[in-house]
This record gives structure tokens, C-alpha cells and sequence, in this order.
């Protein structure tokens, strides 16, 4: 559950801080908003097909944000939809490309992985790099608006994949923040790189298991979430 | 017996064995009564039989004169057996077993006992798992010698074997090993249906069992392990694994394998904690370094050439100057080359593999570079690849084709391509299960006391722990 929960807030935070102080401040605090309204829903309710609409914004922004940040600054001269087109089939394959009956236990099962070598990639940055120069406003309207969106897509996804209470979550949401932190004051472009490289497609993975198994509508998937959440 | 008289019973088995030279049937008189033992001389103990079975028969032929059926009063044999039909008769004796029977008055009496004399090398060191410190002991081709070894090591009564025959025409001996109380009951369950289970015409090695229990459509990484070595083997059965022995095979198949198992020796246990961790991480790395140095190197030359100092760029770009193709095409060259001269080195005779190896990889090379066909700095990074491979030779295969596919990644979408490369390859292995264990345990699901024996070796803490699988 921690490494889960670590990793997907991560990497949501991860984005974010590519951008401005500011977006980075309001993610935090929407995600803080989001995490407890989202258990308090869960509580009570077992529906979230009415959120669906929600998690295909925000996956198709991230997808977008994400790979403009890569062309920009890291990857010239591909093609923007073999980029597209060779992270959907990173995405597709984790969120369906398994023999389990969800695709959940093996992507948590990833999750650990990915933690320990987002902390070596972190330790690095922190080692190699120099005092970030990150602006306190961002000119970009798109930024604020991913800040906005992806907060709420993101405790959806973590609340499906391991329901649980926002306490509970706090010692991996305190390590996200953490790490976040850390590439976000510390920069060594080439490592920040690899490591949004590394944690993106989880995110995007993780809404889309959430999105995949939202839209193929299984109630005995959704009961047994709801149970989970409720205990 | 469906087999009423002595004649017919010859007639029987001659019909059976027919133009099988090494078949013998010898008859003899003991008093007035016929005896005929069939056996063949080969795979028999032909002193055991003159001795302990034809002998008996000769100096007590007064019992046969009031002989019912009862063997075992005149047979010095530990082993006696009644076949109940003609096609136990055939099995056993090509199993080695002596069919004696007997007629007397007009009744045919029929035995069996077993007289197999073990065929093939006696105990030596592995060619495989070679280690400087601790035991040398390796399994040969003989079931049985396999079994005694790892009795010999488990002196416990929880150490359990069961035998099963597969094969159509091999009729191949496979014995299930297992400690009785810490392997898990359902996967020596799931692998004795399995083995029961398996349709097969021949099995000659271990390897072909491991085809037949593992069932997934990509076998990429190996669910089963496998070793020569017999401590290595005795560890796992007491750690809870089962071990798969195969008549006619030196190597021993263990499951459920994990990840953590292809960086670990069985020498680390016999070292210094310090040391063995060291190495530990020394094979982890080299792992890193085999799967991806040549994709990386193709990257940075290429693509980033602003993150490697000013200085070896350049003389990376002096050493390239004359270079007639680009760098990807020079590095898929070299590697195809060495994969070559590695087959070559496998395949020949070992005396003229191992000079081919050597000569053909110095010459080559040195020609290579000579003739503007490879850069030094390409030679040495493939070679280092190479010779890492074979630091974790369970992903010996693997590592040359995932390196193919790193190396094709990197060219075309520089490290954004490796790493979503990376990131398949990983949820790939954290998705593979081998006998309801995680691959990946215990990084994934976390296991902090499994951490204890993964890169750090901690024999002090984990000697004789069965393992949380």
C-alpha cells in the first residue's frame, strides 16, 4: 500500500513541479482536498462511473502535458504520435496486460520497483545537481488548469486501486511530497528527466485501470473496491 | 499372469524383445525343475545374478521339489516383486529388473528382482555452478545417485521422494523431492498433477520437464530453477522449494525460482557477509550493465552527447572519424559478431572452442579496428556487455535479446525509449508467477525479511530460515 500510494502521488506531484511554485502549492493542497472528500465519498458510495468523464480529461491531459514536456525539451526530431502512440502501449499493456482478474495486483506489484529506483534517481539529483530555478507564476493558462483537474484523478485512482482512508495514507503522501520536494528545489535536468521519463506512465496507467474498469462496468470488481474501502 | 506355461512365456518375451541383442534369457535345470531368468546384460549386475539368483536356485534345487510360489525362501534379493501381467514383466526388465520363473506342475510362477547396475560417470565437480569454497559434489545422469546425495546431506525423515514414470517410449524415472512441512503442500501438489498430467513421447533432460509444467505462452524468464550442484540443491529443499530429479539428467529443477535466486550463490553462504553482499551487488550491477550499456552508449553518442565530458566525446569522435556507417549500425555489428564467435565456442569440441574463442575475439577484433569496421570504444563496451551476461547465467538468453531491444529503443527514441522499455520489462517480471510466488518477491510484494537474503547476504540471520514464498 505505501510504495502504491507513494509512487502514483509521486508522480502526480512529480509533473507538476516541472511547472511553477504556484502549480506545484495548489496540487498539493487540491490533492490534501481531494484524498478526503474522495474517502468520505467511498464511505458511503460505490459508484464512480459519474467521475469517469473526470478521469478521461485528466488522462488525456497528462498524456499531452507529458509529452510536450519531453519534445520540448528532451526528445527532437520523433514524431509527437509515435511518441503517443508507443506510451498508450506502455499504458495498455500494464493496465490490461495481464492474466489476473484486474491488472491491479501486478501493477501493485510495480509499484515497489519503481519506488526504489524513483529514490535512487532522487538521491542522484540531489547529488548532481545544482539549486533549481523555478518560477513563482507560470505564463501558461494550461498549467493551472492541469493543477486543477489531475489532483482529483489522481486520489481517484489511488482511493480505487488501495481504498483507504486519507490517515492512512499520510506517511506516503508525506514521502511523495518529499521526493517531489527534492527534484523540485534540487535540479540536474538529466535525472529530473529520466525520473518524469519513469513516472509518468504510471500515473497514466493508473487512471487508466481506473478508467478501464469504470467503463467495462464489472460489479463484482466494484463491490469488492467498495468493501475494501469500507473496512 | 496372462501367461500360462514357461514356453509360452519365452516365446512371450522374445517376441517382445526380438532383435534386441543385449536381451538374454538363460534357462537352467535345477533338479527337474525349469527355471528361465530374462535380463538385460547391459543395464544388470551380471555377478548379482550369477551369485545371489542363479546360484540359490542350483544349491536348494531339493526346495523346488515342494516349491508353491515362494520366492523369497530361496532368493537372496532385498527386492522381490509378483508382476500381475506381461507388460510389468517388459517394464521392469527395461528397468533392469530379472524376471525368474518357474513352472512346476503346470503352474507358471513368476517373479521380479532388481538387479539395476547404475550406467554412466561417477561423482564429479559441476561444469556449471563452479565455486572456490565449500562442497564440490555434482548430480550425475543416475536418479538414484541424486537421490542418495541429497539424503546424504537431509539426514531427516521430512525429506520425501516420489517417483512417477513419463514419456511414452522413454518410460523416464521422475522423482519429486520435497521437505515435508516447509515446502508448500500446493505447489508439490500442482507439480506432481502437472508431471502425472503431461503427455509426453520422450523425456531425455530436466529441461524437458520444465517445458511441459510451464505452460505461459512467452516463457521469457525461467519459472523453474536449475543446478548441478548438490548443497546448492539441498539448500532449496530445506528453504521449502521442491526439486524435480530426471534419470538421465545432471541437473536438478527447483521451484517455485524467483528473481532474487539468479544474483544469489551458493558460495555467498559460504563467505564473508561483507564480501558476499559486495558481490551480490557486483552481479546485480553487471546485470544492469549487460542489459544496458550498449543501447546507453548508442543514446549518449547520438543524442546526448552534452552529458559525457567534452574531452571523450571528442576523442570518441576521432576514433569514429574514418567510421563508414553510423554508430547504432557499428554497435549492431559487434554485437552480432561476438554472438557468433559465442555459438562457435559453445557448439565446438571444448579444446578447440575455447582457442577459437580466444583467437577469433582477439583477432577479429584487432582486425575489425584495423579495417575500419569497429571503434575501440564499441569493442570494449560490447565485450563488457558480453562477459557480464555470463555473470547471471540464468538470463544469459534473455539479456542478449532484451539487450537487441534496448540497444533499437535508444536508437529511435533515445532514454525516453529505454525507460518505457524498462518500465514494460518490469511490470512483465512483477506480473510473472512461478508456482503462486511473486517473481519479483521480495521487492515486489515487499518483503522486509526476504531483504535480508536479497542483495545483502546475511547468512547468520537466514541459515535454515525457510523462506516466506
Amino acid at each position: 500500500m505505501y510504495f502504491l500510494c507513494t509512487t502514483v502521488l509521486t508522480a502526480s506531484f512529480l509533473i507538476k513541479s516541472e511547472f511553477t511554485a504556484v502549480t506545484f502549492a495548489v496540487e498539493v493542497l487540491y490533492t490534501v482536498a481531494y484524498l478526503t472528500l474522495f474517502s468520505v465519498y467511498f464511505r458511503k458510495n460505490k459508484d464512480i462511473r459519474v467521475f469517469v468523464p473526470l478521469l478521461l480529461l485528466s488522462f488525456a491531459l497528462h498524456i499531452v502535458f507529458f509529452l510536450k514536456e519531453l519534445q520540448k525539451n528532451y526528445i527532437k526530431g520523433v514524431n509527437i504520435w509515435i511518441l503517443v502512440g508507443l506510451l498508450l502501449i506502455v499504458c495498455i499493456y500494464i493496465a490490461f496486460g495481464t492474466s489476473s482478474r484486474t491488472g491491479m495486483t501486478a501493477f501493485k506489484h510495480l509499484c515497489s520497483p519503481v519506488f526504489f529506483a524513483l529514490l535512487f534517481l532522487a538521491f542522484i539529483n540531489v547529488i548532481a545537481g545544482k539549486p533549481a530555478d523555478n518560477p513563482v507564476v507560470g505564463k501558461s493558462v494550461e498549467q493551472y488548469f492541469l493543477s486543477i483537474i489531475s489532483p482529483p484523478s489522481t486520489a481517484l485512482s489511488l482511493l480505487y486501486l488501495r481504498p483507504s482512508r486519507f490517515y492512512k495514507l499520510f506517511p506516503a503522501f508525506m514521502s511523495a511530497l518529499s521526493i517531489a520536494v527534492f527534484f523540485f528545489l534540487i535540479d540536474s535536468p538529466f535525472f529530473r528527466a529520466i525520473a518524469l521519463n519513469f513516472i509518468a506512465p504510471v500515473l497514466i496507467s493508473a487512471e487508466l485501470i481506473a478508467i478501464k474498469e469504470t467503463i467495462l462496468w464489472r460489479k463484482d470488481l466494484l463491490d469488492e473496491n467498495a468493501n475494501q474501502n469500507q473496512s | 499372469m496372462d501367461v500360462a506355461t514357461l514356453t509360452e512365456l519365452e516365446n512371450k518375451v522374445t517376441q517382445i524383445f526380438a532383435n534386441c541383442d543385449d536381451f538374454l534369457i538363460r534357462k537352467i535345470n535345477a533338479g527337474n525343475t525349469a527355471v528361465m531368468f530374462c535380463f538385460f546384460k547391459g543395464i544388470t549386475q551380471r555377478d548379482y545374478i550369477s551369485e545371489k539368483l542363479i546360484k540359490p536356485f542350483l544349491v536348494h534345487a531339493d526346495m523346488l521339489n515342494s516349491f508353491s510360489g515362494n520366492f523369497e525362501t530361496i532368493l537372496q534379493s532385498s527386492t522381490v516383486k509378483y508382476p500381475p501381467d506381461i507388460n510389468e514383466v517388459v517394464d521392469g526388465i527395461l528397468r533392469g529388473e530379472v524376471l525368474i520363473a518357474v513352472e512346476k506342475d503346470g503352474t507358471l510362477y513368476t517373479v521380479m528382482t532388481n538387479c539395476q547396475v547404475s550406467v554412466g560417470r561417477s561423482i564429479d565437480e559441476p561444469t556449471s555452478d563452479i565455486t572456490v569454497k565449500g562442497p564440490k559434489a555434482g548430480f550425475i545422469e543416475d536418479a538414484e545417485t541424486n537421490m542418495a546425495q541429497l539424503r546424504r546431506y537431509i539426514k531427516n525423515s521430512s525429506l520425501k521422494f516420489e517417483s512417477v514414470n513419463i514419456g511414452n517410449l522413454t518410460d523416464t524415472k521422475v522423482v519429486i523431492a520435497y521437505m515435508e512441512g516447509r515446502a508448500n503442500p500446493n505447489v508439490i501438489e500442482n507439480i506432481k498433477t502437472k508431471i502425472k498430467n503431461a503427455d509426453a513421447t520422450a523425456i531425455v533432460d530436466s529441461a524437458n520437464i520444465n517445458t511441459l509444467i510451464d505452460k505461459r505462452k512467452f516463457p521469457f524468464f525461467p519459472i523453474m530453477g536449475s543446478s548441478e550442484k548438490v548443497d546448492k540443491v539441498a539448500s532449496k529443499i530445506l528453504a521449502g522449494r521442491v526439486a524435480i530429479i530426471v534419470d538421465g539428467s545432471p541437473f536438478v529443477l527447483t521451484a517455485p525460482y524467483v528473481f532474487a535466486e539468479s544474483i544469489q550463490s551458493s558460495e555467498d553462504y559460504y563467505r564473508s557477509t561483507f564480501y558476499a553482499t559486495f558481490i551480490r551487488c557486483l552481479r546485480f550491477t553487471a546485470l544492469m550493465v549487460a542489459l544496458y550499456l550498449p543501447g546507453l552508449l548508442v543514446t549518449l553518442i547520438t543524442s546526448y552527447n552534452e552529458l559525457i565530458p567534452q574531452s571523450l566525446y571528442e576523442s570518441i569522435q576521432k576514433m569514429r572519424a574514418d567510421m563508414p556507417y553510423s554508430m547504432f549500425w557499428e554497435v549492431v555489428f559487434v554485437l552480432i559478431m561476438f554472438e557468433m564467435l559465442r555459438e562457435v565456442g559453445v557448439r565446438m569440441p571444448r579444446s578447440v572452442g575455447d582457442a577459437i574463442g580466444i583467437v577469433g575475439s582477439l583477432i577479429l577484433g584487432d582486425a575489425a579496428i584495423s579495417a575500419g569496421l569497429a571503434s575501440p570504444i564499441v569493442i570494449v563496451a560490447i565485450a563488457l556487455a558480453a562477459v557480464c551476461a555470463f555473470i547471471v547465467p540464468v538470463y544469459m538468453y534473455s539479456t542478449v535479446l532484451l539487450r537487441i531491444l534496448f540497444l533499437f529503443l535508444g536508437f529511435k527514441l533515445g532514454f525516453y525509449g529505454i525507460i518505457l522499455g524498462t518500465l514494460m520489462l518490469l511490470f512483465l517480471l512483477c506480473r510473472t508467477d512461478s508456482f503462486g510466488s511473486s517473481y519479483m518477491t521480495p521487492l515486489a510484494p515487499f518483503d522486509k525479511t526476504g531483504l535480508e537474503d536479497f542483495l545483502i547476504a546475511s547468512p547468520k540471520k537466514t541459515l535454515g530460515r525457510k523462506e516466506q514464498l
